[in-house]
Formats: C-alpha cells, sequence, structure tokens
C-alpha cells in the first residue's frame, strides 16, 4: 500500500500543472513556501491558491453552498491566512500546515456563514435573538486593518499603484524609480506624500 | 485600538525601516532595546505595520480574481477536479500500480547523484554539550537535552514557545532549523536557518552555510549548493566542493 501511495505521489508531480506551479518554489532551495508568501512571491501565492481550492470547494458544495459562496469564503480564508503569516500571528509547524490552516479557516468562516444565516431566516422578527446569535465581534487589528484597505481603495490610482509596488510587491524606491523615469529622491517623495494622503484618511477615524 | 495616534514622518521612516530590517544592525538592536521600554512606541510600531499590512492585503485582494481566473480555465485540472475527490484518487492509484514497475526501473537506473552525496555527508548537528544552566536558559537547556537524544519533535515543541529575542536567537534558530532537518523536513529547516544569516557574527554562520549547502544538493540545485558551501568552513567542504566541480 506504502509503494502504492508512493507510486501516486511521484505520479502527481508529473502532471504538467504541478510541475509548472512548483517550479519556482523547487528552482530556489531557500524558498520555503511560508517565506514565499511572506514575500508576496507572485507565483507561489498563485500557486498557493490554485493548489488548495479544490478542496475548499468541495466542502461548501457539500455543505449547501454554491460556487459562488465557495469563492467568495475561499477567497476571505487566503486573505486571512496571508494575514496571519505578515502578522507573524501563524507559527509554522510543518510543511503542510499552511494548507491544513487555510482549510480550517474555510470550514471555520462557512460554519459561521450557515449558523448566521440560519438564525437570519428563522428570528426575522425577534431582532434580540438575531442580535445575540450574530456574527462574532472582530479583532480591533482586523477592524484597523478593513478599514486601512478601504482607505487605500479611496487614494487616486497612482498612489495605489506606487504604494503596491512598494509594500505588496517589495520593489525598491531605485527599481520604482526606473519604473516611472524618477529620480531616487521623486520616488521617495511620492511614496511619502501617498502614505501621508493614507494616512490622513485614516486619522480622525474613531476604532 | 483606539484613535489612530500621531505619527510624524521621520518616526514612521524609522518604524518602517525596522519593519522592513533595512536599518544597519545596530541601529536594529538599539531600536529593539527601546521598543522594550517604550509602550507608545509599540503602539505606534503596531499600527505601521498594521497599516503596511492593510495595504499588501488591498493589494492582494484586487489580484484574487485573476488568481480565481487560473482555476476556471477549461484544460484547469485543479477546476474539473470532481467534488467526489475518491474517483480521482482510485484512478491514480490504479495509474500508479500499472506504471509502478517502469519507474521503479528508471529510478534504479539513474542514480541522483545529489541525493546520494547528501546522504553520505550529512550528519545532524550533535547539538550543544549544556549542562543545565549553563546558557541561563533552563527551557532552552532542557530541550537541548531532548534535541541531543534524538527527540526532535519535543525539543522543537519546547524551543517554539521560546521567545526569540537576546543571545539565544540565532541559537534558536539554528537549532530548530537542525531538528527540522533531522526530521527530514527541508523546507521548515531552511526557514528557520535563513534567520541565522542576517547574524553576521553568530557562531552558527558557518555550520548553517554548511547544511543549505547539503539541503540545495539534495535537491539537484547544485550551483547553490557550491555558493553556500564556498562560504562555510565545514572541515567537509573543501572535499565536497572538488567533488562536485569534477562531477
Amino acid at each position: 500500500m506504502h509503494t502504492c501511495f508512493a507510486g501516486y505521489r511521484f505520479l502527481i508531480y508529473l502532471l504538467p500543472e504541478f510541475q509548472h506551479r512548483q517550479k519556482e518554489l523547487r528552482n530556489s532551495t531557500t524558498r520555503s513556501l511560508y517565506d514565499a508568501i511572506k514575500d508576496n512571491d507572485e507565483e507561489a501565492l498563485k500557486g498557493f491558491y490554485s493548489d488548495n481550492f479544490s478542496k475548499a470547494e468541495s466542502y461548501i458544495l457539500k455543505n449547501r453552498g454554491s460556487r459562488e459562496d465557495a469563492k467568495d469564503i475561499y477567497q476571505e480564508a487566503f486573505l486571512a491566512v496571508w494575514r496571519n503569516v505578515q502578522l507573524d500571528k501563524f507559527i509554522l509547524q510543518d510543511e503542510n500546515s499552511l494548507a491544513a490552516y487555510l482549510y480550517r479557516i474555510v470550514k471555520n468562516k462557512w460554519t459561521d456563514h450557515l449558523r448566521t444565516m440560519y438564525f437570519k431566516k428563522t428570528t426575522d422578527l425577534n431582532d434580540e435573538v438575531h442580535n445575540y446569535y450574530g456574527e462574532e465581534p472582530e479583532e480591533p487589528d482586523i477592524i484597523f486593518i478593513n478599514l486601512v484597505r478601504k482607505k487605500y481603495n479611496e487614494l487616486g490610482k497612482p498612489c495605489k499603484e506606487l504604494l503596491n509596488l512598494f509594500y505588496f510587491k517589495k520593489e525598491t524606491i531605485r527599481k520604482i524609480a526606473g519604473r516611472f523615469n524618477w529620480t531616487e529622491a521623486t520616488a521617495k517623495n511620492n511614496k511619502y506624500r501617498c502614505m501621508e494622503k493614507l494616512r490622513d484618511l485614516l486619522k480622525n477615524e474613531k476604532l | 485600538m483606539n484613535d489612530y495616534p500621531q505619527i510624524t514622518d521621520e518616526e514612521f521612516r524609522i518604524i518602517e525601516q525596522y519593519l522592513q530590517r533595512s536599518m544597519p544592525d545596530e541601529k536594529f538592536y538599539a531600536f529593539e532595546e527601546k521598543l522594550r521600554q517604550d509602550e507608545e512606541l509599540r503602539r505606534k510600531v503596531a499600527v505601521v505595520k498594521l497599516q503596511i499590512t492593510g495595504i499588501g492585503e488591498a493589494a492582494l485582494s484586487a489580484r484574487l480574481p485573476e488568481y480565481h481566473k487560473e482555476i476556471s480555465k477549461p484544460d484547469n485540472h485543479n477546476r474539473q477536479t470532481p467534488v467526489h475527490e475518491i474517483n480521482f484518487k482510485i484512478l491514480l492509484v490504479a495509474a500508479s500500480v500499472t506504471l509502478l514497475l517502469v519507474l521503479s526501473v528508471l529510478f534504479f537506473l539513474l542514480p541522483d547523484r545529489g541525493q546520494k552525496l547528501y546522504a553520505e555527508y550529512y550528519q545532524p548537528d550533535p547539538g550543544l554539550m549544556s549542562a543545565m544552566g549553563l546558557s541561563g536558559n533552563y527551557d532552552f537547556d532542557h530541550a537541548m537535552i531532548d534535541y541531543r537524544t534524538g527527540k526532535y519533535n519535543d525539543a522543537i515543541q519546547s524551543w517554539k514557545k521560546l521567545p526569540a529575542s537576546g543571545n539565544e536567537n540565532d541559537t534558536l534558530n539554528y537549532f530548530l532549523g537542525s531538528a527540522f532537518l533531522a526530521k527530514k523536513q527541508a523546507d521548515s529547516a531552511v526557514h528557520y536557518f535563513n534567520k541565522v544569516l542576517p547574524v553576521l557574527n553568530s557562531d552558527f554562520l558557518s555550520d548553517t552555510y554548511w547544511y543549505l549547502g547539503l539541503i540545495s544538493l539534495n535537491k539537484k540545485n547544485y550551483r547553490e549548493a557550491l555558493e553556500f558551501l564556498e562560504k562555510t568552513k565545514h572541515e567537509n567542504a573543501r572535499v565536497l566542493i572538488e567533488r562536485l566541480k569534477h562531477k
């Protein structure tokens, strides 16, 4: 049986889509999936997204969800995993733990969603009961991050692009300057101005 | 979290450099020391970190439709994976039984040189000869005994609970990496070994390069293996480098 599974695992690696997705990671020994996600490696993020979607979709479809539900819940869970990796809230146990963590969050979010929908349908005449069984209060950190996301989306396209390049793509100021044909000083200045705009939008918000 | 705290431009610049680890080591450790004593500064750092994370999350969120399109493509196996996974698995197991003989013959006829060299040269780090209390950290030393007696899971569980700060930082990360490698979990080992590399005066830097070189070898990344092995002072490095160069 063990030999069968060994062959099965080997066969998986022959499939073109697995080879393509894992190509970037295999080419660099020193890049674990965890580190790649932390560095916002696009190939790693895409691969992690694709590799784990079908299992999540299966679960939701088997539990009264639609394909649209599966996509929405999966994407929320994916962002939650990414966020917790960035904030060092997820502790790496072993090589499979990221996928398991993602799946666990999908299940929890779907269960919460079902619970909320159930009580919305059955207690629409009883606000007190509905509120009591409402969604869990969000952590302050998550509330703040969602606020940042909202205000970021209110920035103009040039600022969003610049901040995206610096903070998500993690490009250097030099590379960004080269892209836009700026001097490095101009790039730095523009970046700070965009951040200042974002911070101004956030400043008066009470949480 | 209450109102967004007042953070000056200069403070923001310094905090950003700290979070991105783009300041010289000396300034970095001085800033960490200041953080330990200044609660207001800790709050500001937390806010800046959340802000940067929020920007990243917004950027990633905008990309998800594109990621999803890859799954939705008609010829993508993932999208066509049936709801009942068991059918796919049974099919593959049946195919693997059929192909296994052929693959086994190929496997044994094509020796993996990197894996053979890895097996020849890899020895787990024996650990520190720490008497209890010698490092000043009872928990660390206790877990080291587990490590030295091959109880790698126990050692990992104990070490992971320790705060990664102070003098045990590179030591802790090095031995976490060694323990994972002894458990044949190379990716996790690499994650912790990478944390030793920025500590330029670490006593474990040479050995870290050695193990990263061996891991690269095992994965047949010979160029990368050579780069690491050139940096280590391990006694077997020269011989191994010569063998790699004259393959």
